[in-house]
């Protein structure tokens, strides 16, 4: 039962309420995971974030990794928060929400949508160091810009 | 198959990509029969600091992932999407 919700927001993630929308008595297990940015990369400090969406694209891939989700595992209770935009340290960056009849499969499907998330949905981070910035996932790739 | 009709496209840009052109869309005029990697040579043209990061780009036609040999259809929006990584690989 449900559809799945996708919310690409510039506003401050909350897990609770996510998790919220996917809660019902079928379920037994709601498996919530939470992004929060991190204040060390690679061995230098990181002071800030930002992330950026293509927002069309971003949903839809968010769309197909749940339709996926729903022809291997058959549940459809997911829920996804992704923020864009500036985040200081330690604040969520990403949510995913999760219900399932058991544990395991609650489990097993939020790991699934966090490592399919990172592997197509068109959302970028930049990290701000004391001394500069990179994209992730960019870092050393030519020319520096003019 | 010879035409002097062009096709007109639109290329989005995301990221470090948005950052070293400094605009976020470009439109542009190929010649039809033109594919995503001949858009994509006509940007390194325009703007060669764009040239290092394609070989890890993935493209995107109208919100698709894209092969690049898609042939361009007019008005189709190419996305040049750059590794995301909205945190560390497991």
């Amino acid at each position: 039962m449900g559809t799945p919700k996708i919310l690409i927001t510039e506003e401050p993630l909350d897990a609770a309420s996510v998790a919220a929308l996917v809660k019902s008595n079928a379920n037994g297990g709601v498996v919530t995971f939470e992004g929060t940015t991190r204040d060390e990369t690679g061995g230098r400090t990181v002071v800030r974030l930002e992330y950026e969406a293509y927002p069309e694209m971003a949903e839809k891939t968010f769309q197909q990794i749940f339709d996926e989700v729903q022809e291997r595992w058959g549940i459809t209770d997911m829920a996804v928060a992704h923020r864009i935009g500036r985040l200081e340290l330690g604040e969520a960056s990403l949510i995913v929400a999760v219900a399932a009849p058991h544990r395991a499969e609650a489990f097993a499907i939020a790991m699934y949508v966090v490592d399919r998330i990172k592997e197509i949905v068109p959302i970028w981070k930049k990290e701000f160091f004391e001394d500069g910035s990179v994209w992730v996932g960019s870092a050393g790739l030519g020319p520096a810009p003019v | 198959m010879a035409s002097f009709d062009g096709v007109t496209v639109t290329l989005r840009l995301f990221a470090i990509y948005r950052e070293r052109v400094g605009q976020e869309c470009i439109e542009a005029t190929l010649r039809a029969g033109s594919t995503v990697a001949d858009a994509l040579t006509r940007l390194g043209e325009l703007h060669p600091n764009t040239l290092s990061l394609m070989p890890t780009t993935m493209v995107a036609v109208n919100q698709e992932y894209t092969e690049r040999d898609y042939v361009l259809q007019p008005n189709d929006e190419i996305a040049l999407i750059p590794p995301v990584s909205g945190g560390s690989r497991p």
